[in-house]
């Protein structure tokens, strides 16, 4: 499952600031390599939003310790802090990768004091 | 650390610790996979719900509430001290007997029903099944009807679903160790930077689509 469309992403790019983009590259560069970062720019680069959705795949797969779907990743890095109620569940019922996201994001500096304190 | 040793740290306490004694890690990392941590949040409160008849003869209505809202609200080690002190009240030769209990409610948690509610029913009548006329002299404060052995054993089933739940917070997808390495922390810190520029991402797809 790709977790952006293809013509989502492309809308994406269009609008989003090039900081963005610098700012995941650095993070694929980090944990997939430079040879990642250098074709997820690219891909950017020549719209080939195949290639950018692929690598953004592996990238969230290779943070989540899950290989599965990126869906089932993001539960995987839900279930790690069942300690912050709703989190989990809002996670696990979010239909799309998107709903899954933004449910992360809302409990972000919970999840960063759980992080902290590990 | 081995999940075993995780176990015995999180109750910090042998007779709750004990009763994960019969199954191997790779057992509980198989147990673990085959439900989601709010699948587990779920079936522990609906056990807890469900044998509220049998826990009252064993808790103060009190301990029971707290017990409730405790799971209700993720607070799993106040949940474990409760589930502590029911424990606690059983007789030697009940704790044994217990043990014994173990496997069967492992037994039908390996079915991995899809459903909580039924899986916490399942996990009831067959309380009720197992506990023989012997068994109900075993515990301290057994009735004549020997609801307070089912409460036991619910009891029992609770503590397991509540290391479950311990297992996955501490190792995630139920494929990682059960430890939190600086690498864990380093990769849960990179998603949620990633999550946060996705979200932005996503905010600006949607600016984008409305502009057109």
């Amino acid at each position: 499952m790709d977790l952006l469309p293809p013509t989502s992403f492309a809308a994406a790019v269009a609008s989003s600031k090039n900081t963005t983009l610098k700012r995941i590259s650095k993070i694929i560069s980090k944990f997939c390599g430079e040879n990642d970062e250098e074709k997820f720019m690219a891909s950017c680069r020549q719209f080939d939003y195949e290639t950018t959705n692929n690598i953004l795949d592996k990238l969230v797969k290779v943070l989540t310790g899950n290989d599965e779907s990126v869906s089932s990743a993001l539960e995987s890095f839900a279930d790690r802090f069942l300690e912050i109620q709703g989190l989990n569940k809002e996670v696990f019922s979010a239909f799309t990768d998107k709903e899954k996201i933004l449910a992360i994001e809302k409990y972000r500096e919970q999840i960063l004091e759980v992080i902290d304190k590990r | 650390m081995g999940i075993q040793d995780l176990i015995k740290s999180f109750f910090n306490d042998n007779q709750l610790a004990e009763l994960f004694n019969r199954l191997s890690d790779n057992q509980l990392v198989e147990l673990c996979s085959k439900f989601s941590g709010n699948q587990l949040v779920e079936l522990s409160y609906k056990l807890i719900e469900k044998s509220k008849p049998y826990i009252k003869n064993i808790l103060s209505n009190k301990k029971s509430i707290e017990l409730e809202k405790n799971y209700k609200e993720g607070n799993y080690s106040d949940a474990k001290e409760i589930l502590k002190t029911a424990i606690g009240k059983i007789n030697e030769k009940g704790k044994v007997e217990l043990k014994l209990y173990i496997n069967k409610i492992i037994d039908i948690l390996k079915k991995g029903n899809k459903n909580m509610a039924d899986l916490a029913d399942d996990i009831l009548e067959n309380a009720s099944t197992l506990v023989t006329v012997e068994s109900k002299d075993s515990y301290e404060t057994a009735d004549s009807n020997g609801s307070n052995a089912v409460a036991y054993v619910v009891i029992a089933a609770a503590v397991i679903v509540i290391g479950l739940l311990i297992i996955k917070q501490k190792m995630g997808s139920g494929k990682k160790a059960a430890t939190y390495t600086q690498e864990d922390k380093e990769k849960d810190k990179a998603l949620l930077e990633l999550v946060k520029e996705l979200a932005e991402t996503y905010d600006n797809i949607d600016v984008y689509l409305k502009r057109k």
